[in-house]
């Protein structure tokens, strides 16, 4: 067989997938991405065969559970906007979504293909570590649930192990009010940098939060530095001034030829600033 | 494997191959309206509806359909019952080369079943993902609009475009000049349609008022097919027995192939022939698809042992499958020796630098060890006295990178031997007869065992002025007997075609105290890459525009055309324009700001008016000698005034416009002037027949080439204004080696000028047969009592015959002849159009974003022939111009390997993504042009870049001198000013 063919199988349930996977070596799942069929329609990859996840039922459907919401896998990007809750409580999630991909792509994608796939402009990553989201996975070794903030774990790498697919992303409750924000690059549709903030509020204070940048580093990640500024006190202009100047510390900026990781890392600060005062005008 | 779609309706089973993308089943299946645009589906020309929504059908497995609801455009309607998005998309000119049509009406479509009344918003938002390179979405909204009223069932009155304002109302003048455009919005949603389908068109010549076809806008001649989604693409044949073309490309930007290893990839089951050096015959050639004799140097061969950049041609394969044909890519082994690279001009140039051509055989190379490829040097004037006569001397330079045509359908060629052992090559080209006679010698077949077909075109804009692939595709029959199909991947089309020429350019000008320019010289230092196909041309073309605008009794034009290891430069729309009126345009906004004069009034104040010849048209001609150039006819002034008025101009302009509420966005206003040229003078040349038919229609057969742009539309235009017949009486068949009449083809904004000539002439030829056989034959009267109009040919004293008559006396009847007629055409002039383009920006101070709200163009393009096509080529060439200012770039790594080779790295502009664009005509009658016209397809290119740079600058003060305003640039730009 030639490298670019392949055998496919469209298994009912994960266990079938899982077992399906590890009996061919180097099989993938086709977990939603259409990045995947590209990457071996240019001979990056070539696995000898695909595992189809669309067809388990399983893995379809945004659920409501007693702590937040339970999103399929499979489920797909558009599905995902269209749906009342996301877009009225996950608002940074909602604004994410509308901001990824063109139509074609959200009615194709699904999120577990597109969080595998873990690009590092990514706008729906950074939502998500936001809003405290996490990753279910099922593999050979049985089912586990990671964090968002320690699923991505570098560019183009995540925590999961050989083997396993992601079944669901559950949201815990959602916060008071989150947002994104996202400055475009101009050669793609994703982020030279994108700032998520998800705030719990106590009267006027900041109870919480978590703010996740997309973009501007390898992979999406919390903005520890601007979470202390804020924590613990009213939204004004100094406590925002002093997160946006904080909102970098520490992180490693990633760069292109026609963007600098310094010019990315200030754009932290500048768009933090502008998801908190549009929260707070909010 | 087997699988069950429904598609369109209709139950359909199909064999299958796991591997195998939705996208070639359907096309396999007879679906040809879908098409293949890219790898990552990210054009959206392979756009289907799955269980009613818009997917990427190249990106989907046939399988993962199984069972799956599946419509095409074939499905929605038929050219004999088209569905109302269809219609107002013929109607509303909607449509140019018609390739992405298909993908933009089914994404429409699937919008209107869940939201029948959308927003043009809403619009925007569902055709994001349907990239167009040709229309810049006005006239897709408006179509879609119109049919969503229709299909809404109310009362939509017949499509009718603006009216000529015959002779410009006084008022227009006099600042009531609204150009909202709201009177279009049938969407009736959250915002007002920023569109408007027609353009305003102001009348100063009374001549056009007789016509009855010619100005009007006619629905294009081609649109009922392409809106129908026809087979008419050189892609859409399927013939028994036709194998597959893959081209292996370098991965070095510079080597030497010491050897290649063939064996095993002509040993892989299902390859027919493999391809190098080695069994292929070394003839030079250049690959710009020009004049002859083509403009030396010919430093290409066909595959050659050494490869000069990333992408340079190294093998080619053809088998039975695309599968097939790339696995034996992998196993040719090449042994390069990986020389050294270079891919700065400026350094290429230094001694020492690697020598890219270092064949002794090359002729024409100006300094082969210094990499410089031409060396050009032209003067007018006299230099000393007028340099003393400036008060001021100013000097600047400027940059310009590289960008990439970008047409949706990728270069794509089909060769065949027919019954008569003729070549024949069925080629997505804009110069089939330059294809014919520059492939002829590299084949060693002579002109005459060789027919070229150009079917419909999906888009060239220049790119396509090449014999690009059609001698590799052409190999591959001659050494298999077989017909071959050959497409460019996309990332081909980034690495292995062509694209715009990079410069580097610095202006000297003199100017008096007053303000009057009386010196200028223009040094261009452009990289032409690992060839020096289109490299002198081009430049010389920089040369002249940049030195034309602004006439300086003393010019000169000094330039080198580098060759360095990125991939090869070409024709691109504009051809050197677009750079040097970057640097033009901001260098002379710089001079105006510096002397504290208006700008548009040291602009008015020094550009060339008609009566004034063009200085460095004699020495800046394209490859040999010019001809000398008068402007004859020029509404640059009135263009001016009226975008001024049209914008706001003087309200606007250094006002220092903030946002409220948004302290970091500065709103800024900007303008720029443009002239163009019409035609290459005194060489180009258009051919054409007419032949007429028993039923009083006619043929028309000319060698012209529409790669959407209306061309076939406006040429037939003036046939049947002519001819005193409907449109709908004219057959158009073009272009075809065996069938039509030469043409140069289609590039230096010349078919309207210089082929529609041809079509004049021969229509003048065809009328005066027709005049004379019912003079002698049927009326028996003089001649000069007769004219054509309505079908008939009528006699003063109110007697009159069908043309229908006419054509069946004279062929069967009395005299029998065919009325018939060829002509040709070509021009010592080329009359310039001139336009004034004007730009809106919002710039965000914080993040150096550059956003454009509005662009406006007003164009004295002679007559327009066709308002709509004519208004489609400014809407879709300021898209292009607006790309290039603003966010399309070619990059490189450090070893010269492209970057941006997919549509996730090379950003075009989307649907949602536009500024308001308007187009207003202000027409002046070019005595040299068929009924008036001159050129309107590349000077939409010219000025927005521009125009951006003068808005940025008047938005936030800071010059910026070199493109694109990506926001970086710009956001560096602000700080260090502001420190």
């Amino acid at each position: 067989m030639l490298p670019q063919q392949f055998d496919y199988v469209a298994p009912v349930t994960v266990e079938e997938a899982v077992q399906a996977l590890s009996a061919t070596p180097n099989a993938r799942f086709l977990a939603g991405s259409f990045n995947l069929l590209i990457d071996i329609k240019t001979r990056r990859v070539a696995p000898p065969l695909l595992v189809d996840l669309r067809k388990i039922p399983a893995l379809h459907g945004i659920e409501r559970t007693a702590s937040g919401l339970r999103i399929g896998s499979m489920t797909t990007l558009s599905q995902l906007l269209e749906d009342e809750e996301i877009r009225g409580t996950y608002v940074a999630l909602a604004e994410a979504l509308e901001k990824t991909g063109d139509p074609q792509i959200r009615n194709q994608d699904a999120i577990g293909g597109h969080l595998e796939y873990a690009s590092p402009s990514s706008d729906i990553s950074a939502a998500l570590v936001a809003l405290g989201a996490s990753i279910d996975v099922t593999g050979p070794n049985g089912s586990r649930a990671i964090p968002a903030d320690d699923f991505f774990t570098g560019l183009r790498q995540t925590a999961l192990a050989p083997g396993e697919l992601i079944t669901a992303v559950t949201l815990p409750a959602g916060p008071a009010r989150s947002a994104y924000e996202k400055l475009k690059h101009p050669a793609h549709l994703g982020a030279i940098c994108g700032v998520a903030v998800a705030l719990w509020l106590d009267g006027d204070q900041v109870a919480r939060c978590r703010l996740a940048v997309t973009g501007a580093t390898d992979h999406a990640q919390r903005l520890p530095a601007a979470e202390a500024a804020l924590t613990g006190w009213p939204l004004v202009e100094p406590r925002i001034a002093e997160a946006a100047a904080h909102a970098a510390d520490g992180l490693t900026g990633i760069s292109d030829l026609q963007f600098s990781a310094d010019y990315r890392l200030h754009m932290i600060g500048v768009l933090l600033r502008r998801a908190l005062v549009h929260l707070r005008a909010a | 494997m087997q699988i069950t779609l429904i598609i369109n309706g209709e139950k359909k089973t199909l064999d299958v191959q796991p591997h195998e993308r939705l996208l070639r089943v359907l096309r396999r299946a007879g679906y040809y309206s879908v098409k293949f645009g890219d790898e990552h589906g990210l054009t959206g020309a392979d756009t289907i509806l799955l269980d009613g929504r818009p997917v990427n059908s190249q990106t989907i497995l046939a399988v993962q359909a199984d069972g799956h609801e599946i419509v095409t455009l074939e499905g929605i309607g038929t050219s004999r019952d088209l569905h109302p998005l269809q219609q107002a998309f013929i109607e509303t000119g909607a449509i140019q080369s018609g390739y992405n049509t298909p993908a933009q009406i089914l994404a429409a479509y699937a919008l209107l079943q869940r939201n029948p009344n959308p927003s043009e918003e809403e619009i925007r938002a569902a055709i994001d993902g349907v990239l167009d390179r040709e229309t810049g979405y006005v006239k897709v909204v408006q179509a879609i609009q119109r049919a969503a009223a229709v299909m809404r069932g109310e009362e939509v009155p017949p499509f009718e475009p603006l009216q000529r304002a015959i002779p410009a109302p006084p008022e227009l003048f006099g600042g009531l000049w609204d150009l909202g455009g709201a009177g279009d919005d049938a969407g009736g949603g959250d915002i007002q349609t920023r569109t408007r389908t027609a353009p305003a068109i102001i009348v100063t010549p009374p001549e056009v008022e007789r016509n009855r076809v010619v100005g009007k806008s006619e629905p294009k001649v081609d649109a009922v097919k392409l809106a129908a989604g026809k087979p008419v693409y050189t892609d859409d044949i399927e013939m028994p027995g036709m194998l597959h073309a893959a081209l292996l490309t370098s991965p070095h930007a510079h080597a030497r192939i010491r050897d290649i290893d063939t064996s095993e990839a002509e040993r892989l089951p299902g390859v027919h022939a493999v391809l190098t050096y080695k069994n292929v015959p070394r003839v030079y050639y250049a690959s710009g698809g020009q004049s002859y004799p083509n403009p030396l140097p010919y430093d290409q061969v066909s595959l050659d042992n050494k490869v000069r950049h990333v992408g340079d041609r190294v093998a080619v394969v053809a088998a039975e499958t695309p599968e097939i044909a790339q696995e034996a890519l992998k196993l040719i082994k090449v042994d390069y020796e990986v020389l050294p690279a270079v891919f700065d001009p400026v350094e290429a140039m230094q001694p020492g630098a690697p020598v890219i051509h270092d064949d002794p055989n090359i002729e024409g190379i100006y300094d082969r060890e210094r990499n410089i490829v031409h060396h050009i040097e032209a003067s007018v004037g006299d230099a000393e006295a007028q340099w003393a006569k400036a008060d001021h001397i100013f000097e600047g330079e400027y940059r310009v990178h590289q960008v990439q045509q970008v047409s949706i359908e990728p270069h794509v060629v089909v060769t065949w031997w027919d019954e008569d052992d003729r070549l024949n090559i069925r080629t997505s080209t804009q110069v089939p007869f330059h294809v014919r006679r520059m492939v002829a010698p590299l084949i060693g077949l002579p002109v005459k065992k060789i027919r070229v077909i150009k079917p419909r075109i999906g888009g060239g804009f220049g790119g396509k002025q090449e014999m690009l692939i059609e001698d590799l595709c052409a190999h591959l029959t001659i050494a298999t007997g077989r017909p071959v199909r050959f497409e460019y991947t996309r990332e081909q089309e980034f690495t292995s075609a062509r694209s715009r020429h990079p410069q580097i350019l610095r202006y000297k000008t003199g100017v008096t105290a007053d303000g009057e320019i009386v010196a200028a010289e223009l040094h261009i230092i452009a990289n032409t890459g690992a060839y020096g196909t289109h490299g002198l041309t081009v430049q010389m073309v920089s040369g002249f525009r940049g030195l034309s605008t602004y006439n300086a009794p003393y010019s000169k034009f000094l330039c080198d055309v580098v060759y360095t290891n990125i991939p090869t430069p070409g024709a691109y729309r504009g051809y050197g324009a677009p750079q040097a009126l970057f640097a033009l345009e901001v260098h002379t906004e710089e001079i105006a700001t510096a002397l504290g004069m208006d700008v548009i009034e040291f602009k008015r104040k020094n550009w060339i008016k008609p009566g004034e010849p063009l200085v460095m048209a004699v020495a800046l001609g394209e490859g040999r000698e010019g001809k000398p150039q008068v402007v004859t006819t020029s509404a640059l002034a009135e263009c001016v005034d009226i975008g001024a008025r049209a914008m706001g101009w003087s309200e606007k302009r250094g006002k220092q416009r903030t946002v409220p509420g948004k302290p970091h966005l500065r709103k800024g206003i900007g303008m720029a002037v443009a002239m163009h040229g019409t035609g290459i003078a005194g060489l180009d040349m258009g051919a054409a027949s007419i032949k007429m038919n028993d039923d009083g229609s006619f043929n028309l057969m000319f060698g012209a080439t529409d790669l959407g742009t209306g061309a076939d539309t406006v040429l037939a235009q003036i046939a049947a204004e002519t001819l005193g017949v409907p449109l709908e009486d004219i057959i158009v068949y073009a272009a075809d080696t065996d069938f039509t009449p030469f043409d140069t083809g289609a590039y230096a904004s010349s078919t309207t000028y210089i082929s529609g000539g041809a079509v004049l002439k021969a229509a003048e030829s065809v009328r005066q047969q027709i005049l004379k056989h019912v003079a002698e034959r049927m009326l028996h009267c003089n001649i000069d009592d007769l004219e054509l109009e309505d079908r008939r040919v009528v006699h003063r004293d109110g007697r009159s015959v069908t043309l229908e008559q006419v054509a069946l006396h004279s062929l069967h009847q009395e005299d029998q002849h065919q009325i018939m007629a060829t002509a040709s055409h070509m021009s010592e002039l080329s009359p310039p159009p001139f336009a004034a383009q004007f730009a809106e920006v919002t710039v965000d101070t914080e993040t150096g974003q550059v956003t454009v709200d509005r662009l406006l163009m007003a164009v004295d393009c002679g007559i327009a022939i066709n308002p709509i096509t004519a208004a489609g080529q400014i809407e879709g060439g300021m898209t292009q111009a607006l790309g290039y200012a603003h966010c399309e770039e070619l990059v490189y790594d450090e070893n010269g390997t492209p970057l941006a080779t997919d549509l996730n790295r090379y950003h075009i502009y989307r649907a949602d993504e536009m500024p308001e664009l308007e187009a207003i005509f202000v027409e002046t009658y070019e005595p040299s042009g068929p009924y008036g016209a001159k050129a309107v397809a590349e000077i939409p290119k010219d000025g927005v870049a521009p125009a951006v740079a003068s808005a940025i600058y008047d938005a936030t003060g800071v010059r910026i001198r070199s493109i694109p305003f990506t926001p970086e640039r710009v956001w560096r730009a602000l700080r260090s000013h502001s420190r």
